[in-house]
């Protein structure tokens, strides 16, 4: 006899294992199936950076939800703090002119959600951040942003889904999904699930697992690297990014310093192996330092890199299937899934279930990649 | 052919100025072959040979005759046209043979057309209450300061656990005066009947009577050497004061402020893990080896292992496998004929046959047994970066994926600057224990570059100055 669920998930990263929870406290008998182990990947290995990205004012809905959820992470997961801390995000201008398209996204921002926003001048930036290159002039502190332990909210995730019924197949790769009638069988190599819902929570993987619902878009998978120096004194107070470029540091309370931003290496889809670009790294670190100078004394632990999908407009991909029934998709997060990871799971279960969700998906369907006439 | 080295591209590359790694650029030069050879350590020898070149002068007689052999080997390796560079780390190799080096204070990349890793072996980690308080500390640490430096403890050692390596070091300090309390020897009577089948082959060596000669002369000089030993435990306050064991059933305490260890060797494999090259797991000496072919080649075409690295096989065995690796490396390099390669091969596997004899006695014997991570106590320090105590791995094994990636994600165990030097072995034993998975669910840990901690700045002068165009942020919010 084939072993049936209400929903099964293809992936045990972030969204997954949301998904996964927010449908197993809603009764549903759920399954997910990971082709390594949960957290492998992008949501395991990123930086852990809770903050939303401005620029992309149709995900700013989400990203004031997903925020809400961040604070109250710990009472969501039944006492499990995911290490988040609320420390504030810092954005910096570098030159005179930053601030005024800094300004312009600040805007941006209040314009679309009630996320807060201070400004800041050069005095009150360094009185923040005392470390800070001389050369930085002015800021956007996001108090209420922060960072988290990214493979142990997965893994709270995944606990709290498990403790609600959700079973996990780890080392089951999913080779494919086809429909029959009202119910879709979901085979691995060695055996065949069925369920009335499958969910496309494969990160750089979804492409393909959207083939099987007909659903075509291209999804372009990247390694960004990252980057652990070796424990320092206290340097640094806040998550730390920039306006013109692409950085993101971090120090935690080991005293280790994270550096990242979205540099990126080459991935190995087949054996989930990444490389390194050293070119490309070595600027990165290089950008670290011109903004905190006192990080070239440090030492690199590791670098490493994790491997997400792109989307082709840089906006997730969370919806309904544009071609069939009872198929759902929330991957190609697109350098943002581990922040959404806590409301993508939970609007993505209400819409399932059909309870009205707390922000419209609309704008993250599939079907804005398709023609007319195949959505 | 000339050895000049343009434009920081080589033939061939050599990782480690130990037996293996010697003997190997030696070879790779009779054949003509373009070599550069490179040590973190500032002298060759590797761990074995340490302090015959380059070290303070000191009369090393009563280190035995075989470590005063590796002497002929390292004068004809420096007497050699190779290029040498030590005190530098190679700490990535990418699979299209870029090597980042570094000397410590600058790294550059070397692109060689091969690589030969011979990078040794390590101390097994093995925990036990107490072994992080100082005065405690390995067989092979306590060797180094030994060959290098004369550095010995001038008040009474215990040493304690299992090996070849503990009871040379026992005899090596009895011959220079240095006070040995007892030997505490916890290879159990189990490993003893696994190993008595492959006994005649061990007889048949001159290590058989190395080992005899070794216990005779601890005997002859009133050392207690006890069998059978469980239960070691360092007990002190802020230092060792007492080391604690079981001995035939009944609790022994020894005064000591030096307390040495040792639970064999294995393989160092990080530099072919972070090449990505595969590894198969050995059911013998529980631990995972490079997977390679008979003369060392490794999954990815240019990389070989050689010595201790490839596999244990100790001193004698690794400047054979080092020579095979270099005449493979001529014929990857197209500079011999696969005829040649088999002509000049034969006799160095005719060698490694003859040294291999006594192996599977010596690794039944000395194989990480049961035991020895079963009573490994709940709050007990199993990874020392990060400071986290086997009960926690446990409880993760319990909870989750039993994979060791899976694990460290989780618990940071093997995320420190030892990448897992220091308790990969102890965690994968554990996990293997707690869950009952197979050695393919636990695996191995990934390796990240660097290998051992690099300085930014180094990592930075790989970099481009500009900042990529793809990393510069659009300015335009978008709707």
């Amino acid at each position: 006899m084939r072993t049936s669920f209400d929903a099964i998930i293809i992936g045990a990263g972030i969204h997954g294992c949301s998904l996964a929870m927010h449908l197993a406290v809603r009764q549903l008998k759920v399954a997910v199936f990971e082709q390594t182990y949960p957290a492998r990947h992008a949501s395991g290995v990123n930086a852990g950076s809770v903050h939303h990205i401005p620029r992309l004012t149709a995900e700013l809905p989400l990203a004031e939800l997903t925020l809400k959820m961040w604070h109250g992470i710990k009472d969501l997961l039944d006492g499990y703090d995911c290490g988040y801390r609320q420390v504030g995000h810092l954005k910096i201008a570098e030159a005179d002119e930053d601030i005024e398209p800094m300004h312009r996204i600040a805007e941006g921002v209040e314009r679309h959600c009630s996320i807060k926003e201070v400004h800041l001048d050069r005095q009150s930036l360094f009185r923040l951040e005392p470390e800070l290159a001389r050369n930085c002039i002015a800021g956007i502190f996001s108090p209420e942003c922060g960072y988290a332990q990214p493979a142990r909210t997965v893994h709270g995730f995944r606990a709290k889904a498990e403790r609600h019924g959700a079973q996990f197949f780890n080392s089951s790769r999913i080779t494919n999904a086809r429909r029959r009638g009202r119910v879709w069988e979901v085979s691995t190599a060695k055996d065949v699930f069925e369920a009335p819902i499958v969910v496309n929570c494969a990160g750089a993987w979804g492409e393909q697992v959207a083939g099987w619902a007909g659903d075509k878009v291209t999804v372009r998978p990247v390694a960004l690297m990252m980057t652990v120096l070796a424990p320092m004194r206290p340097v640094m107070s806040t998550v730390i990014g920039l306006t013109r470029r692409m950085l993101s540091i971090k120090q935690f309370e080991n005293g280790t310093v994270v550096i990242g931003g979205g540099y990126r290496g080459t991935p190995e889809m087949e054996t989930g192996h990444t490389t390194l670009n050293y070119s490309k790294l070595g600027y990165n670190l290089r950008a670290a330092t011109e903004v905190f100078p006192v990080l070239a004394q440090g030492q690199v632990v590791r670098s490493w890199s994790g491997i997400e999908g792109l989307s082709p407009d840089m906006l997730s991909i969370i919806g309904p299937s544009a071609n069939e029934e009872g198929f759902w998709h929330s991957f190609a997060h697109s350098t943002h899934g581990f922040y959404l990871g806590p409301a993508v799971g939970r609007v993505l279960a209400e819409t399932i279930v059909g309870e009205t969700p707390a922000v419209s998906l609309t704008p993250f369907h599939i079907a804005r990649f398709m023609s007319s006439g195949s959505a | 052919m000339s050895n000049t080295i343009e434009d920081n591209e080589v033939d061939l590359l050599i990782v480690g100025a130990g037996p293996a790694g010697m003997a190997s650029a030696l070879q790779a030069r009779e054949l003509g072959i373009q070599t550069l050879v490179v040590d973190e350590k500032g002298q060759p020898g590797g761990q074995i040979y340490a302090g015959h070149h380059g070290s303070p002068d000191f009369d090393r007689s009563f280190l035995g005759k075989d470590y005063a052999k590796g002497r002929s080997l390292i004068d004809a390796f420096m007497a050699s046209d190779c290029r040498r560079m030590f005190k530098s780390l190679v700490w990535d190799i990418s699979q299209d043979g870029h090597a980042c080096m570094s000397d410590g204070s600058q790294t550059s990349f070397v692109l060689a057309r091969h690589v030969i890793l011979a990078s040794g072996a390590l101390e097994r980690a093995f925990p036990f209450e107490g072994w992080t308080l100082p005065g405690v500390m390995t067989a092979g640490g306590a060797q180094i300061l030994l060959k290098t430096a004369g550095i010995v403890p001038s008040h009474p050692v215990v040493l304690a656990g299992s090996g070849p390596l503990l009871l040379l070091l026992a005899t090596q300090f009895l011959a220079c005066g240095v006070p040995v309390s007892a030997v505490l020897d916890t290879t159990p009577a189990s490993n003893w009947r696994r190993a008595t089948p492959f006994l005649a082959g061990f007889l048949s060596s001159r290590l058989a009577a190395k080992g005899a000669a070794m216990l005779l002369r601890l005997r002859a000089s009133g050392i207690p050497v006890l069998g059978g030993v469980t239960q070691i435990r360092a007990i002190g306050n802020g230092k060792i004061e007492t080391v604690e064991y079981r001995h035939e059933g009944q609790i022994g305490r020894l005064q000591a402020e030096t307390l040495i260890v040792h639970q064999g060797i294995e393989p160092e494999t990080r530099l072919a893990r972070v090449a990505n090259a595969n590894h198969a797991w050995d059911a013998r000496t529980r631990s995972w080896l490079p997977a390679c072919d008979e003369f060392g080649r490794t999954s990815i075409p240019h990389i070989s292992v050689a010595g201790d690295g490839r596999a244990i096989l100790g001193a004698d065995a690794a400047p054979a496998t080092g020579r095979i690796a270099a005449i493979d490396a001529a014929f990857a390099l197209g500079r011999i004929d696969r005829d040649t390669r088999q002509r000049l091969s034969d006799p160095l596997f005719k060698e490694l046959r003859r040294l291999g004899k006594p192996r599977k006695f010596i690794d039944a014997l000395f194989s990480p047994f049961p035991g020895l991570y079963d009573n490994l106590n709940d709050s007990t320090l199993v990874c020392r970066c990060e400071e986290i105590p086997a009960a926690r791995i446990r409880e993760e094994a319990r909870r989750s994926s039993a994979d060791i990636n899976s694990v460290k994600s989780r618990l940071r165990c093997g995320m420190g600057p030892c990448q897992g030097r220091f308790c990969e072995t102890t965690v994968r034993e554990l996990l293997l224990r707690t869950a009952v998975p197979s050695c393919q669910e636990v695996g191995q840990l990934r390796i990240r570059p660097p290998i051992k901690p690099v300085g930014v700045e180094e990592i930075i002068s790989l970099g481009v100055k500009e900042i990529p165009p793809e990393s510069r942020i659009p300015l335009e919010p978008r709707a």
